[in-house]
């Protein structure tokens, strides 16, 4: 309980503190830096902590466990973030401060929705986290492009919120309360489901689709990755994603395991993947800018991690975690190479990367490691988690879901390796130079790679925590079909 | 022990990037490939013949809680496999001496790591990592380090070994599922020989999983009509990439076949036969066919393979004991003779600055060390007796033979043979006889082969002599691996009653 307490406090005053003395932090930045750096370690190692000590809080959050286990991704997926941001501070004009605060705030929001037992908490999780991401959108604010992307995000952001607390509102309404455990016993002794439950589903898959990405709900994904600050899309691409992935999870089995329910849920969800993984993945093959390809495979990445949770079953879930934990390492490690390798005076073309083997091998290497596993090489991370998710897929019966997935990745390699062609295969331009990337830049992408490595390696230890973490839900969840 | 094998070679990779002299990388290189091809020999001498079955057995957990371990062992059929990856490779380090690039051999020696994996896992879902694994360092080896279209050929050698990858590993989680019953899921592969019947209960999709498998090790093979990937990637790899290449990669495809399909899916191999038996017939009359109408020697010696792989494929659907043990004896036949050749058609190119068989005339009497060696490999190309090439297409046509319904297929293959006879005889006399061109002598240096080129050249000559005069220093080992397998597939026999 104590642990728990300190960690959350410590993202919430962690984030508070920077804002309010943002103009006397200004003045030094790299103590700044490391006050984000050090609250982002300092909540993981206290989540890490926590995590055989459960509870609940004000009964409405549960502690330990899972929520423990969400607290560390997000906690570390900020660490991370922050690192990529201290690379190179100085082009965040609009204020250096504030970025770590709305970073701290995004951890917050999706540790907050993990551990949510309550539709309320779940709510204000969600937003407090993508209210810190629509700012960090637009933080280039004299920049068309980042305040377009912002925009867009935004209004079709405020348009997702509007369908989740519209959903909720019906849920309330069907199950008789706001809280998981209420909303099951609700339903389980009602004799037949309320009519009102199936509209309140949809909405909330839907507003759960928007924030998650899933085709058809994507759309602004492609603008807002490319506008935005490029760590900023890192932390859009993984933060609340990964939050909100587990969330859903969370309540789908804990307030709607009913088998009548889940029945209907993962029908739907089997339907989402497979959009989302095949448009994501046929609308990056064509793309020139790497953001842009990047945000596409971050759609399609999504649509293979919700196979996990259509498979409705505990493996499934645990499949998915492991997914996002080893997916934050690996999105945010690419989108750092990006980032430092643009700070280094590359472009973020595709065409920018040609050759870049040998302008710059060290680099080259760890983004192409990145790039490896997210095509799903084995013995790295993305690896780890696409195995189990199309396991859990294989082993609940849904053989034809799991054909289409692999096949998808295939269509994948396609386009990373389009990257790894340019960087390897084919020579730079002539005036092309050898390119110097920042010391702390090359420190992050060196903790990635390790997690990457030692996620792809020994998944073991990770997925016996979790799956420990998961017990507790067991009961909820139906096993099978 | 066997874990040397693997991990050896993959520090050594681990380590190439922290030398700063280009040239320690190929020493690193030798090193490692020569103590792996001593250690690997070592456990083949020390292998207990009368007491057959795996041995050297070593078992780890990994992932224990999804029935995910580590477990690997030699048995007669990897054997043969594992000492040739680790004696390609030293022969590939030694053919490439003249680089110095330390990127290329640390490419190598994971390649080396990650194929012997293949050739030793017991763990379906390891032997599937090791399977993936191979792709990448032959992906940039071809990639980086070949000729004008390499790229596209990369791309082609990628997406064509990944395609039947995806269905493998779907193949393999499924199979696992159903032997498992409701219960506790392994990949081991001992494990799943026990629960046969299991498997072969789930009638239904028992030829659907059964052709997963066989999709990914076709395609490896490669087999008529997914061979198309071949011609490219090794006209355009490296020397040294060709060599491993057609020694082992291709392996890879056979080995898969004799161990998951045959042994745990005897029953749906029994109904494929006279569609496996067609592809084989195809791929040795078409691929010795279309290697005549080749212009450039790396492409002849390409589709050659073709021709050759389809005998492994025909010694295998023939479902009888010489069938198969002919079908491994070809393999590793085929892997000491193309390897030579391949590497023998590099050196020549080297020196020629071309590959076109209308320009290389008269290499014989140019560089008589060099024509000899191709002489002598080109004829163990056409399966001359003497030669290891002989056993190996002669076991397995023997095989297909025995077994009535492959013998009209074997009768077909026969011709085959002649093809593929006529073939080398006239690539001998287009290349070796006769007087080189004035032009080629004037402007290229022809000289012979040097030191280094021989001491890569030699062990592959002897082997294939030996292996050819000789063959009672092969084949009991894998006839102790095949005869096991094969008992599987006459109990399905006789059941239903043949």
């Amino acid at each position: 309980m104590v642990f728990s307490l300190i960690a959350l406090l410590l993202l919430a005053l962690g984030g508070s503190m920077t804002l309010l003395f943002a103009t006397v932090l200004e003045r030094n930045p790299v103590m700044t830096a490391g006050g984000g750096l050090g609250v982002a370690v300092l909540a993981l190692m206290f989540f890490a902590l926590s995590y055989e000590q459960p509870g609940v809080l004000l009964g409405m959050y549960q502690l330990g466990g899972l929520s423990a286990i969400g607290g560390m991704i997000l906690s570390l997926i900020a660490a991370l973030t922050i690192l990529g941001v201290m690379a190179n501070p100085h082009k965040y004009r609009a204020g250096l401060s504030e970025i770590y605060a709305l970073i701290l705030f995004t951890a917050l929001g999706g540790t907050l929705m993990i551990g949510a037992n309550n539709l309320l908490l779940l709510y204000i999780g969600i937003e407090l986290s993508s209210y810190s991401t629509y700012i960090l959108v637009g933080y280039y604010r004299d920049e068309r492009y980042s305040t377009e992307a912002a925009t867009k995000y935004f209004v079709l952001g405020a348009l997702a919120s509007a369908l989740l607390l519209y959903g909720i509102s019906l849920l309330f309404g069907a199950g008789g309360g706001l809280y998981y455990d209420q909303i099951a016993a609700t339903l389980a002794a009602a004799d037949t489901l309320p009519a009102l439950l199936w509209p309140g589903l949809a909405l909330l898959l839907a507003g759960f689709g928007f924030k998650l990405a899933l085709v058809p709900f994507h759309a602004w994904t492609p603008d807002a990755y490319q506008g935005a600050p490029t760590m900023a899309a890192a932390l859009l691409s993984v933060g609340p994603k990964a939050g909100a992935v587990i969330a859903l999870g969370n309540l789908l089995t804990q307030a709607l395991g009913l088998e009548a329910i889940s029945g209907v849920w993962q029908q739907a969800l089997i339907w989402l993947a497979v959009l989302t993984m095949t448009v994501g993945n046929l609308q990056a093959l064509n793309q020139r800018n790497l953001k842009r390809l990047l945000g596409y495979s971050s759609v399609a990445q999504l649509g293979t991690i919700i196979v996990g949770l259509a498979a409705g079953t505990l493996a499934g879930f645990q499949a998915v975690i492991l997914y996002a934990l080893g997916y934050a390492f690996t999105n945010i490690g690419a989108f750092t190479s990006i980032a430092a390798l643009r700070d280094a005076g590359v472009g973020e073309e595709v065409d920018d990367y040609a050759g870049l083997g040998k302008r710059q091998p060290q680099a080259a290497l760890l983004f192409t490691l990145f790039l490896l596993s997210l095509a799903g090489v084995p013995l790295l991370a993305g690896f780890a988690g696409k195995l189990f998710v199309f396991k859990s897929a294989v082993d609940a019966g849904l053989i034809v879901l799991a054909t289409i997935a692999v096949l998808n990745t295939v269509i994948a390699y396609f386009y990373y390796f389009r990257v790894i062609v340019k960087m390897w295969l084919q020579p730079a331009a002539d005036e092309a130079q050898p390119v110097n990337v920042n010391a702390i830049a090359m420190t992050a992408l060196a903790l990635g790679v390790i997690g990457v490595l030692v996620i792809g390696t020994f998944p073991g230890p990770f997925l016996e925590a979790i799956a420990t973490a998961l017990e507790p839900l067991g009961g909820l969840i139906i096993v099978g079909r | 022990m066997i874990s040397l094998l693997i991990f050896l070679p993959l520090l050594g990779a681990a380590l190439m990037p922290l030398f700063r002299e280009p040239k320690a990388g190929k020493w690193l290189a030798l090193l490692i490939s020569a103590l792996t091809t001593l250690l690997s020999l070592g456990l083949w001498l020390g292998y207990d013949l009368t007491q057959g079955g795996f041995q050297y057995l070593q078992e780890l957990p990994w992932i224990p809680s999804l029935g995910i371990n580590y477990i690997v062992a030699l048995d007669g059929l990897s054997l043969p496999f594992v000492f040739l990856t680790a004696l390609l490779t030293l022969v590939s380090v030694l053919a490439e001496w003249q680089r110095d690039d330390k990127g290329f051999f640390g490419m190598f020696l994971m390649m080396q790591g990650a194929l012997i994996a293949v050739f030793v896992a017991l763990d379906l879902i390891l032997f599937f990592i090791a399977f993936e694994l191979v792709l990448m360092p032959m992906f940039f080896i071809i990639g980086i380090w070949g000729y004008d279209q390499r790229r596209y050929a990369a791309l082609k050698f990628l997406l064509y070994s990944l395609i039947g990858s995806v269905f493998l590993l779907l193949a393999i989680l499924a199979t696992a599922f159903i032997a498992s019953g409701g219960g506790m899921i392994s990949f081991d592969y001992r494990l799943l020989l026990t629960q046969l019947p299991a498997i072969a209960a789930a009638k239904g999709v028992l030829l659907l999983i059964s052709s997963g498998f066989l999709v990914a090790f076709l395609i490896k093979l490669p087999a008529f009509p997914v061979h198309t990937w071949l011609p490219h990637a090794h006209t355009q790899a490296p020397t040294a990439g060709s060599i491993l290449l057609a020694g082992v990669l291709l392996k890879m495809g056979g080995y898969g076949i004799i161990r998951f399909n045959l042994a745990l899916f005897p029953e749906a191999m029994l109904s494929l036969q006279p569609f496996l038996a067609t592809l084989a017939v195809i791929g040795i009359l078409y691929g010795g066919y279309v290697a005549m109408g080749q212009t450039d020697l790396k492409k002849l010696v390409a589709y050659s393979s073709v021709n050759h792989m389809g005998f492994v494929l025909l010694g295998i659907a023939s479902l009888t004991a010489f069938g198969v043990g002919g079908a491994v004896y070809q393999m590793v036949a085929h892997g000491i003779i193309t390897g030579l050749m391949f590497m023998l058609v590099g050196m020549m190119s080297q020196r020629t600055h071309t590959r076109t068989i209308a320009a290389m005339k008269g290499m014989y009497s140019a560089m008589p060390v060099l024509g000899g060696l191709m002489w002598l490999a080109m004829l163990g190309g056409a399966g001359i007796p003497g030669m290891a090439g002989f056993i190996g297409e002669f076991q397995a046509l023997l095989g297909a033979f025995q077994n009535p319904a492959t013998a009209v297929f074997a009768v077909l293959s026969v011709f085959g043979i002649l093809i593929n006879g006529g073939l080398m005889l006239w690539t001998i006399q287009r290349v070796l006889q006769g007087e080189p061109s004035v032009q080629m002598q004037e402007n290229y240096d022809l000289y012979d082969l040097k030191g280094l080129e021989l001491a890569a050249a030699a062990p592959l000559v002897a082997l294939a002599v030996l292996w050819g005069l000789w063959p009672p220093s092969l084949s009991p080992y894998i006839d102790r691996a095949v005869q096991p397998v094969l008992e599987l597939v006459t109990n399905v026999t006789k059941v239903a009653g043949f």
